[in-house]
């Protein structure tokens, strides 16, 4: 009985007994890894933001259904009081987003800095192509609130850990201009002469999923950002020489300096597979519901006095409406006169084929027909009307063949067949009284017409860039429905900080919170 | 364990001889008015004794002079002297201050309950079992001072909280270690207050536990309680004791039953005056003077329906009875409020289990079995819950050295759709129905004829004609109707917590035990939601799997050596290990992108890749443990406890701690001459520490992986890594509580008075917390310790026996607990730590240096320099953004109980009230529902008879008072404007005026000063104090003679009711309980419930043979 009763402690003891091994093994999440290369990150960089540049459900229902398309009356909604103060959500989310996506490329940053010379040199493309990608999305969140945390943002890796050294200043959203504008000027430049070993260019050409490693598209997206950001500051006083000597240099040199000027360079994230996490299966949900899909009065009153070819692709006629017949919501209306209207099931809703159910549709980022209407500006800018006029066009025509090809690619056709403008119909359309550049006796005429042909082309599949140019332009004139009950009657010219800045990071956010208003212009928007 | 004892006492007793000059007989109860066999009746002074029977009859010889002494182990002792008497009956008080009551401590180890130099509350089976809960936790109200239970709303599948001694932690884990038959089990936490990550009210490990197998509860309060359990034992410890076959001779048999019915209950309070609408200066809707919505049906341009503003304000027509209305379902009703609307969209749940028990005993060893069947229905639609349980309970003896006990409780589950969140219906705007509206029209509009997801507008449909085209319809409810019918879960889980122990008694002073044991949860999930539109529409519905698995393996061994050294002196010394592994896997797999095929509901319907997730963990943890007692004459006990800790969640090179405690008693009624009326009376004092650790791989900083798959053709797999945005801390120290206690136990009169009270003084130091920081930094938390929290509080519990005469007898006790907390200290100077920001900088949750944790602030109305109030020109407070108030704490001031029995004959009477005092609670919900003027909060000046002003409004939106019947250009004339009481901005006497809808709408609106600068958050904060019926039980024992006819023991019935009414409470529209959204405390302030709280009537009937 005892030997029976020491065997069975001793088993007992054996089952249980713990080991210092056992323990260290237990430590790590087994599903996490402690070492991780510049490449691997780059790509983790590059995915942290595709909610917001590839269409997703909350990127649309939550952050551009209730601003910057009725900011931009690209849709037509039911008016309800308070809509015009941008929900915590939306901000809150996206700027959030915006954060993380930042100190994913500060932790490259760190993974790059403790590489060799040698090995840093090899992937120095890494670090180019990251900073491109980085700028595009930071000029998107400048516009949206003007100054922001940046070049000490993101940096609680690199500190350590160490959250009372790490929390950022706001810099000036002009100093941020000019930092990315020079550095994308010397990226330019630096691309002209770049090798890439084959080794390299092998692990570039998979870990890049935006332009899959051809350097020849990282040049024209970084020479058409140059483009986009010069564009946008070009009224201000003090990036007025900048404006003209860097965009003349850009349109001047092609081979130097290539801009996105075909379809086919347009930069962007093409859905491969949808079983992939890249691919736009939300968009349905998130254009469509709560009907963030409705047409808006003027830009249907607009496409359809011109007869603009676009029409039959981007948007589709209510179910009681008969073919052809177009109407968008009126945001003046009554609310009762609007929810009638309705009703009447005639509403043109954007195209379910070509748009939300188009589970291949592209995340876009940087389009031929936008470079070409910035080129058709920078030429009138140097009374270059006659290259103006032919940017100008080019731009249309790029844009309409554009939303053709978004249908091409679609996986879904319950919206009907459509087919594609023949080159006559486009002429036809570009000879339209409100089209025709020739109608335009003035500059300001002028880029009234680009402005609503870069609205029409936004849409929603821009909606910041969207918003931003009708903020600069004022193009078009935009009329919206007065909320008594709120304060604020209007829509918003910039989004305020988002809470969790004033109450985390509030030494920093005093120093800017007297600014923090959404009635307070961005410095661009001067006129 | 007791009766052991008795059956020990019974042996020596039996053994006496008896001097014969007289016969007592008498007849010994218990307070439920039932005999009580084997009560020991000794003449007091001799070997003289005898016991009683089944009945509780004794029959003894003694002198007519001699003194009976009546004993029974776990009751009070009563002596009467016979004084020539031939029938003595005796009502024997069960009682938690025993002399020689032996309890179950921590790691197993029995002791002496009055050589124990701490707080302890034993909670006994009966008082967990007589209202039927379905789980032990929520039969603890006020039962024990020091503990206080909160159960998430939901029924027997939600979690319960326990907190003893108040919170221990700023923002980690509050929840006590649970130990049954002396081993760890897995209990968790849930946090429902985030709809958008889990919408179905999950539970925790300890609801599992059948309350009808549970012999008793004790719970551990301080440090030096639980310092045995070290790292685990931060919020105390719940020891759990299972009922055994101990003490049963032959076979018994114990069957009970119970049926209880749970109806919803405390719903706010509506008011049923006005309708859905809004004056046109408020919005123009197309509404006319009167507030109707005038629509054309018939398409002949004449708007001929009459229907009211599609809003979820109730600042419309007020309600006449007989205007007929079309309602958004587009049927025409007369305008009247719909009383029951909410209550509508919920059932009636009905419960029952059925629990038989077979014990044996005999020389060698005992045993129990028991078989408990429950089904458990919920108030959520379609919400069932089935749980078998068995429970087998054995003790063998090999010879007289060795003995095996093993205890296996399996229990198996099904949950089929477990209570579904209601809080998009009334923590949101968006579902919170108007007065004309009602649950009852959703029914049959949330599906379509085709069984298709309601359409709304124009949506894409096949039966156009059913779309909900007019306002006034609440989408959530519509979601809410369709997840709780149509989408359906079905949960599957195994459970089992079994338990080997084997002791080995080498020598008489010296043994050794070793323990195996295991808890291990099997759990299966089928999720199936039906498809919502036709595939030509696009696909949608989805199915998946998932499953759950948890094992814990436990082992320890002991060795317990116990001498003698001199008569007066004992000493003790225990010495032991004890290791503990935590695995879980999760696997899951579903269909994505929708279902190919209309509700088919397999994976394989799906149309794209299926999704598929999985995790798992391990925890691992061991320790070294001793203790050392010391024991004088057996009135001064002294024990002093050693535990080294060591576990995997810190860092490997620093991931072992000491913990220390001592504890002393003093038996000063047994040291001391004491007058006639101290029967007993004790001093502890105590001192120990505890700690816990931080959550499993928080500590540790490393990537996370992951594939986007192929992204190119002919492309490879693209790999990617990223940085959490949670930031570990590999330097991160335990936190550490060090805790001293002192106590007084006495009783009076016989034992008819007692008092046991006891005082705390805690520190707990190294909060471990994720630190929220501004994501701007590149962290949106960072893992630190941060602070000191010093907890203190008083514990009483009088015990009393206020009324006893022959048939009457009435004993009551009063738990009260009062409980200060105080943030001592925060890192690197920091004088206040933000836990939330509600609605957008409205409110906010804090802990500031010096005072309680969870401090509510808001901010206050703007004041002129001459110190009025500041009205803007919307005739409206305008609320100061740039400074904020305290305006309440959340922590409770004061919690406890108040239990009552009441014997009449063979009729026992039990009212248990528990309490709250003090603390805030902020019910937001309540508030929007004042802001959309649903309930009778807003009924205040919105007419002439409730003092509201005459005012016309001008083309300038200017209101202006006026006395007549239209303004100056023809102008409506309204009647419910007020003017506040306050200053304009220039400091000059207000005279703006405000309409009363305008009034409600905007101050009690959702956001802070930046989205609505009217909007007065100090106004949500409310104390959330009251005082709650409990428990009411009536039962019945049915006579013996009776019983015993038809081959029973014993057979009793009863009547209950669980929350049946409110004595007193400080917060309307509500039972305060329904805030518990979470098992941490900040997850408990300012929701007003995932599910609606209800009140419980039911009946059981028991009996034994």
């Amino acid at each position: 009985m005892k030997n029976i009763f020491l065997i069975l402690l001793s088993v007992m003891l054996v089952i249980s007994a713990c080991t210092t091994t056992e323990f260290e093994e237990a430590y790590p999440d087994p599903s996490k890894i402690s070492f991780t290369t510049v490449e691997k990150q780059f790509t983790g960089f590059l995915q942290a933001n595709k909610d917001y540049v590839v269409p997703s459900y909350w990127n649309y229902f939550v952050v551009y259904r209730i601003t910057a398309n009725r900011y931009t009356q690209s849709t037509g909604w039911v008016n309800a009081t308070n809509q015009y103060v941008p929900g915590g959500g939306a901000v809150n989310d996206r700027w959030g987003n915006f954060y993380d996506f930042l100190s994913q490329y500060r932790e490259m940053q760190n993974i790059y800095e403790g590489l060799s010379d040698d090995d840093k040199a090899d992937r120095r493309i890494y670090m180019i192509a990251a900073t491109i990608y980085l700028y595009d999305a930071a000029q998107k969140v400048v516009d949206l609130h003007g100054d922001i945390p940046w070049s000490e943002a993101g940096m609680m890796s690199a500190n350590g850990g160490d959250y009372t050294i790490s929390l950022p200043k706001y810099d000036k959203s002009e100093d941020i201009y000019t930092k990315m504008l020079d550095d994308l000027k010397g990226f330019a430049d630096e691309m002209n002469t770049i090798t890439i070993k084959s080794g390299i260019q092998a692990g570039f050409k998979t870990q890049d999923i935006v332009n899959k490693g051809d350097l020849t598209k990282w040049r024209m997206y970084c020479n058409s950002l140059r483009l986009r950001m010069l564009t946008r500051v070009s009224d201000v006083a003090v990036f007025q020489t900048r404006y003209t000597s860097e965009v003349n240099s850009i349109l001047g040199n092609p081979s130097s300096y290539p801009v996105v000027s075909a379809n086919e360079e347009n930069i962007q994230i093409k859905i491969f597979d949808l079983n992939s996490p890249i691919n736009s299966k939300g968009f349905r949900s998130g254009l469509e519901d709560w009907g963030g899909n409705y047409a808006g009065k003027v830009m249907i009153d607009f496409m359809k006095a011109n007869n603009d070819p676009r029409l039959p692709v981007m948007f589709q006629v209510g179910d009681s409406a008969s073919v052809g017949e177009y109407y968008g919501l009126d945001p003046l209306a009554t609310i009762g006169e609007q929810e009638a209207f309705i009703l009447t099931n005639k509403l043109s809703l954007y195209n379910w084929s070509t748009i939300s159910r188009n589970e291949f549709f592209p995340g876009v980022l940087v389009n031929a027909s936008e470079v070409k209407f910035m080129a058709a500006e920078g030429y009138l800018n140097a009374n270059n009307d006659e290259s103006a006029k032919a940017a100008y066009e080019s731009g249309i025509t790029a844009s309409i063949k554009n939303y053709y090809l978004y249908r091409s690619v679609s996986n879904n056709n319950q919206s009907g067949e459509v087919t594609p403008p023949t080159d006559a119909e486009i002429s036809d359309y570009i000879a339209q009284s409100q089209v025709n550049w020739n109608n335009a006796t003035t500059k300001e005429a002028k880029m009234v017409l680009i402005g609503m042909q870069k609205w029409v082309d936004f849409s929603v599949i821009q909606p910041l860039e969207n918003w931003a140019e009708v903020r600069r332009l004022n193009v078009p004139t935009l009329n919206f429905w007065v909320d008594q009950a709120d304060a604020q009657k209007q829509p918003p010219v910039r989004w305020q900080y988002p809470d969790s800045e004033k109450t985390y990071n509030t030494e920093n956010y005093n120093a800017v919170s007297g600014q923090d208003k959404i009635t307070n212009k961005l410095f661009w928007e001067v006129n | 364990m007791r009766k052991i004892l008795l059956i020990f006492v019974m042996c020596i007793t039996l053994i006496g001889s008896a001097f014969a000059q007289q016969s007592v007989t008498g007849t010994i109860t218990g307070d439920d008015g039932l005999g009580i066999p084997g009560v020991s009746v000794i003449q007091k002074g001799t070997n003289n004794g005898t016991v009683t029977n089944v009945d509780g009859n004794y029959t003894i010889s003694v002198p007519s002079d001699a003194v009976l002494v009546f004993s029974f182990v776990g009751m009070t002792t009563v002596e009467e002297t016979v004084k020539g008497r031939s029938k003595i009956d005796v009502v024997l008080l069960s009682s938690n201050i025993g002399l020689d009551e032996v309890v179950v401590t921590a790691m197993g180890v029995s002791r002496e309950k009055k050589a124990l130099g701490y707080a302890m509350s034993t909670i006994e089976s009966k008082e967990l079992t007589k209202v039927a809960s379905t789980n032990f936790a929520t039969a603890l109200y006020g039962k024990a001072p020091g503990v206080r239970v909160s159960a998430a709303p939901g029924g027997a599948t939600s979690a319960v909280n326990i907190n003893i001694r108040g919170v221990n932690s700023i923002t980690g884990s509050s929840q006590p270690l649970i130990v049954v038959d002396g081993v760890p089990i897995r209990d968790g936490e849930v946090n429902n207050s985030n709809y958008w990550g889990d919408q179905r009210l999950r539970g925790n490990g300890l609801i599992d536990l059948n309350p009808e197998d549970i012999e008793n509860i004790s719970i551990l309060k301080g440090a030096s309680a639980a310092a045995l359990y070290g790292s685990q034992a931060v919020n105390g410890v719940v020891l759990v004791t299972t009922k055994s076959g101990k003490g049963t001779k032959g076979f018994k048999v114990d069957v009970v039953t119970n049926v209880s019915v749970d109806k919803v209950a405390y719903l706010p309070d509506y008011q049923d005056k006005y309708g859905p609408g809004y004056p046109t200066f408020i919005a123009n809707a197309g509404q006319d003077a009167d507030g109707w919505l005038w629509r054309d049906l018939n398409g002949d341009g004449v708007k001929e329906s009459r229907g009211h503003v599609g809003t979820n304000l109730n600042f419309g027509p007020a309600f006449d009875g007989t205007t007929q209305v079309m309602a958004w379902d587009g049927i025409v009703r007369p305008w009247q409020a719909q009383k029951d609307s909410y209550a509508s969209l919920f059932q009636t749940a009905v419960s029952s289990n059925v629990t038989a028990a077979v014990s044996m005993g005999g020389e060698n060893g005992n045993s129990r079995f028991s078989l408990t069947r429950q089904d458990n229905e919920a108030v959520s639609l379609n919400a069932k819950n089935a749980r078998n349980i068995a429970n087998l309970n054995t003790s063998y003896k090999l010879g007289s050295k060795y003995t095996i006990d093993f205890v296996l409780n399996f229990i198996n589950q099904t949950t089929h759709n477990r209570p579904y969140s209601v809080d998009r219906l009334w923590n949101n705007f968006g579902g919170m129905m108007t007065r004309f509206d009602n649950g009852e029209w959703y029914y049959p509009r949330y599906k379509t004829s085709k069984g298709y997801k309601y359409v709304t507008g124009t949506g894409q449909s096949l039966t156009p004609d059913e779309n909900i085209i007019y306002g006034g319809y609440r989408g959530d409810v519509l979601d809410y109707l369709w997840s709780v019918n149509e989408v359906q879960l079905d949960e599957t889980s195994n459970r089992a917590i079994g338990n080997l122990t084997n002791t080995w008694q080498i020598v008489d002073d010296l043994k050794i035990r070793a323990r195996v044991a295991t808890d291990y949860t099997s759990e299966k999930t089928e999720s199936a939601n039906p498809t919502e539109r036709p595939l030509a529409f696009g696909n949608s519905g989805g199915f998946s799997l998932a499953s759950f698995q948890s094992t814990i393996l436990y082992g320890d061994v002991m060795a317990t050596y116990s001498k003698k050294i001199a008569d007066d002196y004992t000493v003790g010394a225990v010495g032991g290990y004890t290791a503990q592994q935590e695995k879980v896997q999760n696997l899951s797999r579903g269909t994505n992108g929708g279902l190919s095929t209309e509700n088919l509901f397999d994976v394989s319907a799906s149309v794209n890749t299926p999704n598929s997730g999985s995790s798992r963990s391990t925890l691992v943890k061991d320790a070294f443990f001793g203790t050392l007692n010391f024991d004088f004459r057996n009135f001064v006990f002294i024990e002093g406890t050693v535990r080294r800790d060591r576990t995997s969640t810190m860092n490997p090179d620093n991931n072992a701690f000491v913990y220390p405690s001592v504890n002393a008693s003093f038996l000063f009624s047994e040291a001391l001459t004491m007058p006639d009326w101290v029967d007993y009376g004790k001093l502890r004092a105590s001192w120990g520490i505890v700690g816990n650790y931080p959550d499993l791989y928080r500590a540790n900083i490393a990537y996370n992986q992951s594939t986007l798959g192929v992204q190119a053709v002919g492309g490879n797999p693209v790999l990617y890594t990223t940085l959490p945005t949670s930031f570990g801390n590999d330097g991160i120290r335990p936190e550490e509580k060090n805790e001293y206690e002192f106590g007084l136990e006495m009783n009076f009169l016989k034992n008819r008075l007692g008092i046991d009270v006891s005082y705390y003084n805690a520190k707990i130091q190294d909060q471990i917390l994720p630190l929220t920081t501004a994501i701007s930094s590149g962290a949106g938390s960072v893992l630190t310790n941060i602070g000191t929290l010093a907890n203190s509080g008083v514990e009483l519990m009088v015990r009393a026996v206020p009324v006893q005469t022959k048939d009457f007898r009435w004993e009551a006790i009063l738990n009260f607990s009062k409980y200060k907390n105080v943030v001592e200290k925060l890192t690197d100077g920091a004088d206040e730590l933000l836990h939330a920001d509600y609605d957008g900088g409205a409110a906010q949750l804090r802990s500031v240096v010096g005072q309680p944790m969870g401090d509510i602030y808001s901010h206050p109305v703007l004041r002129h320099e001459n110190g009025g109030m500041v009205v803007d020109p919307s005739g409206l407070y305008t609320v100061d953004a740039n400074n904020w108030i305290k305006v309440g704490n959340a922590m409770p001031k004061a919690t406890g109980g108040f239990l009552n029995t009441f014997t009449y004959k063979s009729f026992t009477l039990d009212a248990t009230f528990d309490y709250r005092f003090g603390g805030e609670i902020m019910p937001t919900a309540i508030n929007w529902m004042i802001s959309r003027g649903l309930l009778v909060d807003a009924l205040d000046k919105r007419d002439e008879e409730s003092g509201g002003l005459a005012y016309y409004v001008d083309a300038n939106d200017v209101k202006t008072l006026t006395s007549g019947a239209a303004g100056p250009n023809g102008e409506l004339v309204y009647h419910d404007g007020r003017i506040l009481d306050g200053v304009k901005a220039d400091g000059t006497p207000n005279d703006y005026v405000a309409s009363s809808s305008e009034y409600y709408w905007i101050t009690y609106n959702w956001g802070g000063p930046q989205y609505s600068p009217n909007t007065r958050y100090e106004l949500f904060v409310k104390e959330n104090s009251y005082v709650k019926m409990r428990e009411l039980v009536l039962r019945y024992a049915l006579p013996k003679s009776w019983v015993s006819r038809i081959g029973l023991s014993n057979l009793e019935v009863s009547a209950f009711g669980r929350n049946l009414f409110f004595i007193y409470k400080t917060i309307d529209h509500m039972d305060p309980e329904q805030a518990t959204a979470g098992s941490r405390w900040f997850q408990t302030v300012n929701n007003v419930g995932t599910n609606p709280s209800t009140r419980t009537f039911g009946g059981s009937l028991r009996f034994s043979f």
